[in-house]
């Protein structure tokens, strides 16, 4: 079943694999996103908000107790958790509702699974003054009190999704059934590069300020580009956010991306989609997905409930199949660990998410010599995780 | 396309245009209430005048459908169903009766699967049409040639989102009928038909010689009988599935499923 590439796709990944009643949308979504991504106006907005709301540049921090720790290379990590709410979210929340304005709509929905992408909706909703709802699965609501908490302080509604298996893949399945029926004057703010096609280029678009900066950081700390990059991946969105800018280095920058290993890969209760799924059809788009002999979607588990999903971005899938990136998975106890070293060396508390990248740089880093350069993708903090706990 | 194989599904429409006729399509969830069940509910709906009967196949993540189908596709799948288990049923089913029968799945279950592999498969267990809600046009066109190579219609949705141009190649693309999509929405029973659906079915009549089917959203008489006049058939799937899950016993549902169809039948065939 081979397919030319053609808009949409990254080789054969990607695609609009979606009711007829939101290709339209969609189609209008690609039209407004193409013409805004090149409109001066909207660039100088974007960057005002993102200087002044979100927080950025994030510093890229040279991490030294860690590196000593972990071995003789150097270790940076990619101050994400130090955005406005806490992650890298808000990079493409503000971004799309922005969008969303320009292009006339009046309400804002969006999935959430831990509630980060929720609550950096709510508050670009907040900002830019529209109404949101959030759909956040009934499990991750009792998980999650906390967020829950957050996104209706700043007035947005949270519709609790109660249908399968009450996770984020409900609740991406429960936004899109609920798109379906508000298309004319509703914006789907998508959070990561899943999807169908736009919101997989156009996600990454957004979330390329964090590669962009880190380059331009590396380069002036260390007057070169680094060895190795290690970012997490649920779908994918903090780690092609910090790729990007680099995958025409990949030669000489090894690029990672980390799955969660959850309880083992032999338990099959994980959430390596890259290394353990198959090619099928998920949320829209063709891509690797968790799924069983009959192509019914499996259910996967994390710790992390951001990286606890059966898909991934289907830009994610075409860089594994050209070697481009490899993608390796940490289980749940060496990222516990690696949450645990980090909030004791260097007084950073992680999201478990990003633990799971900390903790591949912990077994990477002792075979490495002292003038190897690591960057680690700090995506997110971990207060969630402790109040969560 | 396999414009030169004759349609079964279309031959349904035809005979029954002669009569001013309208075709009543039913649709129920391989494997629900339980395995034995479907086949006692494929048997009501037959012998109560359905004209051609969709089968879903039960997937996981069933994007395009409301709360009665997703809840008859978990158990259907909790019952064990899977895609070998469908087309094994079809062809204990096609022992006893030739109404023509459209599958309903989405496309991961038949990628899967295997497309061709499927095909050939559903030919041989007596599928006539295959629905797949989330393989729009654009998708549609790189697995085209598949299909040509099989006597089974590939059936296009139509929706008030479309939009002209795209209508004009869907409907060059389909085959069997047209499924017209009723709402702004997923599967489900609604109380009402929205005026602007009237003027969606006179375009693409003006469009299509093929049938145009109505679904999505259609559950009571009133409906019908405001819309028939305006498309060559009605498909129902939501009400029939809660006629089931809403009885106190199998046998109250297979009854109420009868008095439903009978007095749907009516309106059509009036």
């Amino acid at each position: 079943m081979k397919k030319s590439v053609k808009k949409g796709y990254f080789g054969e990944f990607g695609g609009s694999y979606v009711p007829e009643i939101l290709v339209s949308a969609l189609k209008e979504l690609e039209k407004n996103y193409f013409k805004y991504k090149r409109d001066k106006k909207f660039k100088e907005e974007l960057a005002y908000y993102l200087k002044n709301y979100a927080g950025r540049p994030t510093p890229l921090y040279y991490a030294e107790r860690l590196s000593k720790k972990f071995g003789k290379a150097k270790i940076y990590l990619k101050r994400e958790d130090l955005c406005h709410l806490g992650a890298h979210k808000i990079n493409n929340t503000i971004g799309q509702t922005l969008l969303a304005r320009k292009m006339g709509k009046k309400f804002i929905i969006a999935e959430t699974g831990a509630g980060q992408h929720g609550v950096a909706t709510a508050a670009a909703a907040a900002l830019f003054d529209m109404k949101c709802k959030i759909f956040m699965g009934s499990k991750d609501i009792r998980r999650q009190s906390s967020n829950v908490h957050r996104m209706k302080l700043m007035g947005a509604e949270v519709v609790e999704v109660s249908s399968g298996s009450r996770t984020l893949k409900d609740a991406v399945n429960e936004t899109l059934r609920y798109w379906v029926s508000r298309v004319d004057d509703t914006y789907y703010v998508l959070g990561s590069v899943v999807g169908p096609h736009p919101y997989p280029a156009m996600v990454r678009d957004f979330q390329t300020i964090i590669g962009k900066e880190t380059k331009k950081q590396i380069m002036d700390i260390e007057g070169r580009l680094p060895d190795y990059i290690i970012a997490c991946v649920g779908g994918g969105s903090n780690s092609i956010g910090i790729f990007y800018p680099f995958l025409k280095y990949a030669d000489s920058v090894r690029l990672i991306g980390v799955e969660a290993g959850g309880k083992g890969i032999r338990s099959r209760k994980h959430g390596a989609t890259l290394g353990f799924g198959k090619k099928g059809i998920f949320h829209g788009a063709f891509s690797y997905v968790l799924q069983d002999n009959y192509g019914q979607i499996e259910e996967a588990y994390s710790i992390s409930a951001g990286l606890d999903y059966p898909g991934v971005g289907p830009e994610h899938s075409y860089l594994k199949e050209k070697g481009i990136v490899k993608y390796e998975y940490i289980v749940d106890s060496e990222a516990l660990e690696a949450f645990r070293v980090l909030s004791e060396y260097e007084g950073i508390i992680p999201a478990y998410e990003s633990s799971h990248a900390l903790a591949y740089a912990a077994k990477l880093a002792p075979a490495l010599d002292k003038n190897k350069v690591i960057i680690v993708n700090l995506s997110g903090r971990g207060d969630k995780d402790i109040e969560n706990k | 396309m396999n414009k030169n194989k004759s349609s079964i599904i279309e031959k349904v429409f035809e005979d029954l245009r002669k009569n001013e006729r309208k075709a009543f399509i039913p649709f129920i969830t391989c494997g629900f209430p339980t395995p034995d069940g479907f086949f006692k509910l494929f048997e009501t709906l037959d012998k109560n005048g359905a004209d051609i009967i969709e089968i879903g196949i039960p997937f996981s993540d069933p994007l395009a459908d409301g709360p009665i189908i997703q809840t008859t596709s978990k158990i259907a799948l909790e019952n064990g169903v899977n895609t070998d288990v469908v087309l094994k049923s079809i062809a204990k089913i096609r022992k006893s009766s030739d109404t023509p029968i459209a599958v309903m799945t989405y496309f991961n279950t038949i990628y899967h699967y295997g497309l061709e592999k499927f095909l050939k498969n559903a030919e041989n267990a007596g599928i006539n049409g295959l629905i797949i809600p989330d393989l729009p046009l654009e998708e549609f066109i790189c697995y085209e040639s598949y299909f040509s190579r099989v006597s089974i219609n590939n059936i296009m949705l139509a929706s008030l989102t479309s939009g002209r141009e795209r209508l004009h190649t869907i409907v060059k693309k389909s085959r069997g009928f047209i499924y017209c999509i009723s709402v702004k929405g997923v599967t489900g029973i609604r109380n009402s038909i929205s005026p602007e659906v009237i003027d969606f079915l006179k375009n693409l009549r003006k469009i299509t010689s093929l049938p145009l089917a109505l679904g999505f959203g259609l559950s009571s008489r009133e409906q019908i009988r405001q819309i028939k006049d305006y498309c060559d058939g009605i498909i129902i799937g939501s009400k029939i599935l809660s006629l089931i899950l809403e009885a106190d016993n199998f046998k109250q549902g297979i009854s109420k499923v009868e008095d439903f169809t009978l007095g749907v039948n009516n309106i059509l065939k009036s």
